[in-house]
């Protein structure tokens, strides 16, 4: 195992800033940073945020597991806790529709000059925040507890491991890649 | 360096760049996520008004109010969009987004109310599913995590859903 390669905290730092960079440059390129794009993507007019996740999640997937199977990364899965992921998701993606940015997307936004990120979604989000702090431990005993399944991943619950597991990827990749292609055909 | 000034990249060639930065941020520190820095954040300013609330919050015990990696990364997309936006001349100072004047009209206080109350459901709704569409929908997705592609899943059903509501008959 050689990773993480940055272990002091003051390279942590460091190391942070320089991809935040890259991230942030990227996606004010690709215009993901933009209110039009995300409620264009949330109208099913502008396909622009699904084909640069699906591109990143594809190009991703092959790299990170090709990592773990020659040993040199492990797995950071975030349990599966259905109830919470699920009405979570739900409860965000009003909050999504509204606002029009992400929480990164959203920072964003401000680089670029739209105030209303900064005034509207940076002040909402913290209080958002930090009401969620209020709340989380009248949640933790019950709702945050429902359908509880750890650190579960689709090889995983299919009962598939290495070498295996490159038949999902793969299955993943030509699925992601299909859809790009219907999209294009009809000029989405 | 013509690319660099470039107005519009496209969706794949910066997904595909997302998707080797992902290898970087995993190998390098750990995969990429932006809203547990909110909670830090909200944590660090309202321990300046009541420290000792904060300190005995069970949520900020877990989510130490602290600048960390993700908080640099948080504040990295801040600049990095800012440069970028500098470079080809994209930087705007705007307060209403050009969709939202066509169907809402140009107020001010609309925009930010829709905007504050979207912030706060948003965040409310990412802390309780445990991620954003970067640690869910990105470094849940591509390490085929079940809690990935649930959350990215419903991120989008009540997105789309909320945003045919709002935008009905406009």
């Amino acid at each position: 195992m050689i990773a993480p390669i940055i272990t002091s905290p003051a390279g942590k730092l460091i190391f942070g800033l320089i991809t935040g960079f890259i991230l942030g440059f990227t996606i004010q390129k690709a215009k993901l940073v933009r209110y039009d794009t995300i409620v264009g993507q949330l109208r099913l007019k502008d396909f622009t945020m699904l084909k640069l996740m699906l591109t990143a999640t594809m190009v991703g997937m092959v790299g990170i597991y090709f990592f773990k199977d020659i040993g040199i990364l492990k797995l950071s899965i975030k349990p599966t806790y259905l109830a919470a992921n699920i009405i979570g998701a739900l409860i965000f993606g009003i909050g999504f529709a509204l606002l029009g940015y992400c929480p990164g997307t959203g920072v964003g936004a401000i680089g670029e000059g739209r105030t209303d990120a900064f005034w509207g979604g940076l002040l909402g989000m913290l209080v958002g925040a930090a009401l969620y702090a209020e709340i989380y431990h009248h949640l933790k005993g019950n709702i945050l507890k429902w359908g509880s399944y750890g650190k579960i991943t689709i090889p995983s619950i299919l009962g598939v491991s290495y070498p295996y597991h490159w038949f999902i990827i793969a299955a993943f990749c030509i699925g992601i890649i299909l859809f790009f292609l219907a999209l294009e055909k009809r000029r989405l | 360096m013509k690319w660099i000034r470039k107005q519009v990249w496209s969706p794949y060639a910066s997904g595909i760049i997302i998707g080797l930065l992902s290898w970087f941020a995993f190998l390098t520190v750990k995969p990429l996520g932006a809203s547990t820095t909110f909670v830090r954040t909200a944590g660090v300013i309202e321990r300046f008004f009541a420290p000792e609330h904060v300190t005995n919050l069970p949520y900020f015990i877990a989510k130490t109010p602290k600048i960390d990696w993700q908080w640099m990364l948080v504040l990295g997309i801040l600049i990095g969009s800012f440069v970028s936006a500098r470079l080809s001349g994209t930087f705007q100072m705007k307060f209403v987004p050009p969709m939202w004047q066509k169907s809402f009209g140009s107020s001010r206080i609309k925009r930010w109310a829709v905007a504050f109350a979207g912030g706060i459901v948003l965040m409310i709704g990412a802390r309780m599913a445990g991620g954003c569409p970067t640690g869910h929908g990105l470094s849940g997705t591509l390490q085929l995590a079940v809690s990935g592609w649930v959350a990215v899943f419903f991120f989008f059903a009540g997105g789309i859903i909320a945003a045919k509501k709002l935008y009905r008959g406009r």
